[in-house]
């Protein structure tokens, strides 16, 4: 056990002067001595570190894990997935906390348990009165070993995902910063992601669950732990629960993507033509992270020029000539890629260019006047004098060092940052301004009603307008002309005189065998489909002896393996039944179900085939024919996205009904999947409904 | 996983809420009034050298006469201008100039009271006029030296709020400057020179048009209390009227003032690392000097009952948003408590009736939810029900759905578990708002300006206490009537 034991004592500046009734002269007793929390670091053995402080003030605890990674990872077809993954790790429940029922008791114990990710790290978290901590701590593990991502919760989520989508552009702010955001580092960088309706409508649970395996591991995972316990107890309880966990590490080869350093200067304009005030944005990207020692003259440099009341550009723009309730600068800095300088203001509509021009004229300023002794002596003290803050309160100090600690940044940083401030010069400020401010390549973002602006926006350059109509839901289906329709009819008409008739069709039992191809690697299997149309079906797989049985019935469904009996997603239920109706029999069966139309030729393999279109609901699929009109395969969609080909080897034709009795699959690309072979059916056998049963 | 569930549950009735250390934490706050009226409230905490301080003034927008809307929050912007020592070069020449700025604005007050007859020449020189002695005035000023004084000496968390109820000053300093906060909020309440008028009103303007013209649900939440309230000034949002913010003059700002800002009406209260005895001798000597003033009574302005339900549109460049709001009775009143409770059941949280039915069950609304107290609490207020609608789903579900659940409660009431859930919630809620630096001083403050004394803060969970399941069902059926209501719906512009 490591133990980092910080007694750093801070004093703070004494001011010089003497006693009289003026406060500008008032002396003070220097700042007592006070030692920083301590905080105690643990790692344990699969490589997960704790960050402890005890704090003894009030009965509760709150434990926050920080995990290193984040939408940065996102695969590229899965964007958003890694932000439903956080959203959903607290809500979707785990193996023993089931989601509804987890809300419930989260709600009855007063225990708020939280998740999110966002573009480089992921949070998850709990907090709890202390009479609640053995509870507590069995939902933490719970959650974080064996999370669920429950697919109906998901569904709301989705839901309310899409109601902000639609609701984005409601708020000026959100619009104007989110489109900054996408100038500085390029709309597709996950620093700057912006969510879409297919994006949500891409995202499947099997993708949270396969991603959360991948992303969270207990060598990427920081935890800090604050409040109302006893820090052995606390460790010997981290011990047990995670101290055994070792999955394999997937992330920890890939590297994160590079955010290389581009300024463009650009004038973009969003028409709000209701707004009586407009939004101004202008900056661009900063060529340095914390750990460069210019971070120290840029933190002075920014109070100076926009941060606070004291600041050049909250005097002019604000008290001086009134145009904006809270104009300002800003600068972000990251641990590890570029961030973002900026000014920024409101104004009503009839002075916006006034207050462009006044705040470029201030970053201007900041590089060409120099900065007065009283400024730099005001801006310095104001930062340290109030540094004491930065340790107020425990959570925060433990907070910062565990974020540190994850970056690989000195664990002492805020002292060292402290340190490199009262260092800073006049010159040191004026470099800097000169060094990194770039008003020549400002993007700049201006929101409101251009027709009535002091000025065209023109004066600045090129403008750019951008339009921030929210993009509908592409659907998935193909795009049918009524003609396609019409020709579809008789098409249909024809294949359905050609195939056994399944109408009369009730139960039916198939058995065979089935091969899966994965590269190099084959698996066989011998499997029996039970079915009471249309909807009861069991499915058993036999391979190397195990059995695995998938019972649907209805919207339920259970799977059976190993005497141990599990409940199915509902997703996993429809699916199933979907997925039938693109059978023969089922297509011939349920015909009136399905709208045929004629999709023209198409060439496989060097050969060329008609291609029928069945599109029932939000699905379709396509039969594909020869010239004659007989049927020689079809095409479909295997999971969400790919398309797969599968070839009719030989087909089976009886009174009641037509099935292929070979096939084999293909990917589009031509690799080969599956292959399956009948071995027996029989036509409407009776078949006893409790084995249909999902209870 | 069921015996789980039956088990947490029966632990849980079996747990009293217990009061922690909560009758301690009473005893360690100190209260002493100056002869001037002044109440100061002192709570030593030093675990580290930090002092959060508050100033609360029992004045709000609700004290605002007819055509002085915005008068409390102007006011507040202007407390940060400084005094006749601090802000200034030369206090005698400034007061000069301010004094013939103030001649001008008082003619084009004069010009504009005429009307359509108003001459817009003659307005436009005077403006010029004015705008010459405004810059003229600005010469012997020096910007911000209020705050700088503060901010230098590690002041921070600098601000102030204007509600309907009350004005509430804050800081936060490293604890060797407890003398300078005193002595500065002492000048500022005695001496206080409400200097760059005419810019100021600029920058509130633009405030209004950031928090309530250009924000759809900021409109429509006003809107919401102009149609509830008939009389009651809690119809007029804290920021004012547009109108009234151009014409007040900085005369009325200084009758407001020498009404509201006197020691009676003014409680301070500090927190952290200070002593009683260091603050009781600089209360002494700063804090006593200011004029003794008068309490302000409470405004007699009473609604009356309303009778029918109403209902209003507005148009708005954004997607739906669904406000409800029925009159409910003022904090102090008995039933309050159950109203909170209430509100916490119906819509505050994942498991609330409105979430659960509207967002789980119908998915026909990203969000439900409730709060009570708006817009202020001193005085009879309103009870709100919000929804964020489904693009999918009409106001009328939405409605339907809220009626429903509110019939439920009306008839069956609260669950045994939502009750349980309601207290243990409370409570921590409670501890963690204890635990952030601001707040407990100015939750402090509050009680004692409105509550019968600080006392109230910590009796807040024996009250909870007391509450039964019988009480929330009772103030359920007896103010969430339709006839006690208003309905705002906020509609996309063109549709």
């Amino acid at each position: 056990m490591k133990r980092l034991i910080l007694l750093v004592t801070v004093t703070l500046l004494l001011l010089v002067g003497c006693a009289s009734n003026d406060v500008r002269k008032m002396t003070f007793k220097p700042l007592r001595d006070f030692t920083i929390p301590v905080v105690e670091t643990v790692e344990l053995n699969n490589g997960m570190k704790l960050f402890l402080s005890e704090d003894h003030d009030y009965p509760t605890v709150s434990i926050s894990m920080m995990f290193d990674g984040g939408s940065v990872y996102d695969p590229e077809s899965r964007h958003g997935l890694s932000e439903m993954v956080g959203d959903m790790l607290s809500q979707g429940g785990s193996a023993n906390y089931p989601a509804d029922e987890l809300k419930k008791i989260l709600d009855l114990n007063a225990i708020s348990l939280n998740s999110s990710f966002s573009a480089r790290t992921g949070n998850y978290g709990i907090s709890y009165l202390k009479d609640t901590e053995e509870l507590a701590l069995d939902i933490l593990k719970d959650v974080l070993l064996n999370p669920v991502f429950d697919e109906e919760e998901m569904e709301i989520l989705k839901m309310q995902q899409r109601e902000s989508i639609s609701r984005r552009n409601d708020d000026d702010s959100d619009v104007v910063f989110k489109e900054f955001q996408k100038l500085i580092y390029g709309a597709d960088s996950p620093y700057a992601s912006t969510l879409e309706y297919d994006d949500l409508n891409a995202l499947e649970r099997i993708d949270l669950l396969k991603f959360y395996t991948y992303l969270v591991h207990p060598s990427r995972i920081y935890v800090s732990i604050v409040g109302d316990f006893e820090k052995d107890k606390m460790v010997a309880k981290f011990e047990e629960m995670f101290g055994g966990w070792n999955p394999p590490d997937y992330i920890a080869v890939l590297e994160l993507p590079e955010v290389p350093v581009v300024m463009e200067s650009s004038v973009n304009y969003i028409d709000r033509p209701d707004a009586t005030q407009s939004w101004i944005l202008l900056g661009h990207m900063t060529e340095f992270t914390k750990d460069n020692p210019d971070y120290f003259p840029m933190i002075v440099m920014n109070q100076i020029l926009g941060g606070g009341f004291n600041s050049r550009i909250f005097k002019k723009v604000r008290t001086e000539m009134g145009l904006a309730y809270s104009p300002g600068a800003y600068y972000s800095t990251n641990y590890e890629i570029p961030g973002i300088f900026y000014v920024m203001s409101q104004t009503k509509t009839e002075k916006t260019t006034l207050a462009i021009d006044a705040l470029i004229a201030e970053v201007e300023r900041m590089q060409s006047t120099p900065v007065t002794d009283l400024e730099i002596y005001q801006a310095k003290e104001s930062f340290l004098n109030s540094y004491v803050f930065k340790y107020e309160k425990k959570s925060a100090v433990v907070g910062t060092m565990r974020t540190l600690d994850l970056f690989g940044y000195p664990t002492d940083f805020m002292q060292q940052i402290k340190a490199g401030v009262e260092k800073v010069t006049k010159e040191d400020v004026e470099r800097v301004a000169k060094q990194y401010l770039h008003p020549d390549k400002f993007s700049m973002v201006i929101l409101g009603n251009g027709a009535e602006f002091d000025a065209p926006l023109s004066k600045y350059g090129e403008v750019n307008t951008i339009d921030i109509t929210i993009p509908e839901a592409t659907s998935s289906l193909k795009e049918v002309s009524e003609e396609m329709f019409s020709a579809g009819i008789p098409l249909f008409a024809d294949i359905l005189s050609k195939m056994g008739d399944a109408r009369n069709l009730n139960t039916t039992t198939i058995e065979g065998t089935f091969t899966q191809f994965d590269g190099e690697n084959s698996r066989n299997m011998d499997y029996k489909l039970t079915t009471r149309y249309p909807d009861k079906i069991v499915r058993t797989i036999e391979m190397e002896g195990m059995a695995l049985e998938m019972i649907f019935n209805g919207e339920q469904g259970v799977q059976k393996v190993m005497g141990q009996s599990m409940p199915l997603q509902k997703s996993q239920v429809r699916d199933q039944f979907e997925q039938s109706y693109e059978n023969l029999l089922w297509v011939s069966k349920y015909r009136d179900q399905y709208q045929p139309y004629d999709f023209g030729e198409q060439e496989f393999n060097g050969d060329t085939f008609k291609v029928l279109g069945l599109r029932r609901g939000e699905r379709e699929f396509w039969l594909l024919l020869d010239q004659n009109n007989e049927l020689k395969g079809k095409l479909a969609l295997m999971g969400v996205d790919m398309e797969v080909v599968t070839w009719f080897k030989e087909l089976q034709t009886t009174p009641n009904g037509t099935i292929q009795t070979k096939d084999e699959t293909f990917t589009i690309e031509g690799v080969k999947v599956q292959e399956t072979e009948i071995t027996d059916i029989k036509w409407n056998p009776e078949i006893d409904d409790s084995v249909f049963s999902v209870e | 996983m069921r015996k789980l569930l039956v088990i947490v549950l029966l632990t849980l009735i079996l747990l009293p809420i217990s009061a922690y250390e909560f009758e301690k934490m009473k005893d360690q706050v100190e209260k002493f009034v100056l002869p001037n009226g002044a109440t100061v409230l002192v709570l030593e905490n030093h675990d580290v050298p930090v002092t959060h301080c508050i100033t609360l003034a029992r004045v709000g927008a609700s004290n605002e006469e007819p055509g002085k809307s915005g008068i409390a929050h102007f006011l507040e912007h202007l407390a940060f201008k400084g005094t006749e020592s601090i802000g200034t070069t030369n206090i005698k020449k400034e007061q000069k100039v301010i004094a013939e700025s103030d001649a001008i604005f008082n003619r084009i007050i004069a010009e504009r009271e005429k009307g359509e007859k108003a001459d817009e020449e003659r307005l436009a020189t005077l403006q010029a006029k004015l705008d010459a002695k405004v810059d003229e005035a600005s010469k012997y000023v020096v910007q911000n030296e209020f705050t700088t004084i503060l901010e230098e000496r590690g002041g921070t968390g600098l601000n102030a709020g204007t509600s309907q109820d009350f004005t509430v000053y804050q800081v936060s300093v490293p604890s060797n400057k407890l003398e300078l906060w005193m002595a500065m909020e002492a000048d500022r309440f005695t001496h206080p020179v409400f200097r760059e008028f005419y810019r100021e009103r600029k920058v509130i303007l633009e405030e209004r048009r950031l928090t309530l013209e250009n924000d759809p649900s900021g409109k429509l939440m006003a809107k919401l209390a102009d149609t509830a309230f008939e009389k009651h000034p809690y119809k007029i949002p804290v920021i004012g009227s547009a109108e009234d913010i151009e014409n007040i003059t900085r005369a009325d700002v200084t009758k407001f003032f020498k009404t509201y800002y006197g020691a009676k009406n003014l409680v301070f209260a500090v927190y952290g690392d200070v002593y009683l005895e260091e603050v009781k001798e600089y209360a002494a000597k700063y804090f006593a000097k200011i004029p003794a003033g008068e309490k302000a009574p409470l405004m007699p302005v009473v609604e009356p009952p309303q009778t029918e339900e109403k209902e209003f549109v507005l148009e708005a460049t954004a997607q739906p948003f669904l406000f409800i709001g029925y009159h409910t009775p003022e904090e102090n009143s008995a039933d309050f408590k159950a109203l909170s409770a209430l509100a916490s059941i119906l819509g505050q949280k994942q498991t609330s009736r409105l979430y659960t039915r509207m967002v789980e069950t119908d998915k026909i609304a990203m969000y439900g939810f409730s709060f009570v107290g708006y817009p202020g609490t001193t005085y009879p207020n309103l009870f709100l029900i919000g929804s964020i609608p489904a693009q999918t789903s009409t106001f009328d579900e939405n409605i339907v759905a809220i009626d429903e659940e509110l019939a439920r409660i009306k008839d069956a009431g609260i669950t045994d578990e939502e009750f349980t859930a309601y207290r243990k919630g409370f409570l921590r809620q409670y501890l963690s708002q204890l635990d952030s630096g601001q707040y407990l001083p100015m939750q402090l403050a509050m009680a004692e300006a409105y509550n019968g004394g600080y006392e109230d803060l910590f009796s807040s969970i024996d009250e909870i206490e007391s509450l039964t399941k019988e009480d929330i069902q009772r103030v359920a059926n007896t103010y969430l009537v339709p006839e006690n209501r208003t309905i705002g719906k906020l509609v996309p512009k063109g549709e």
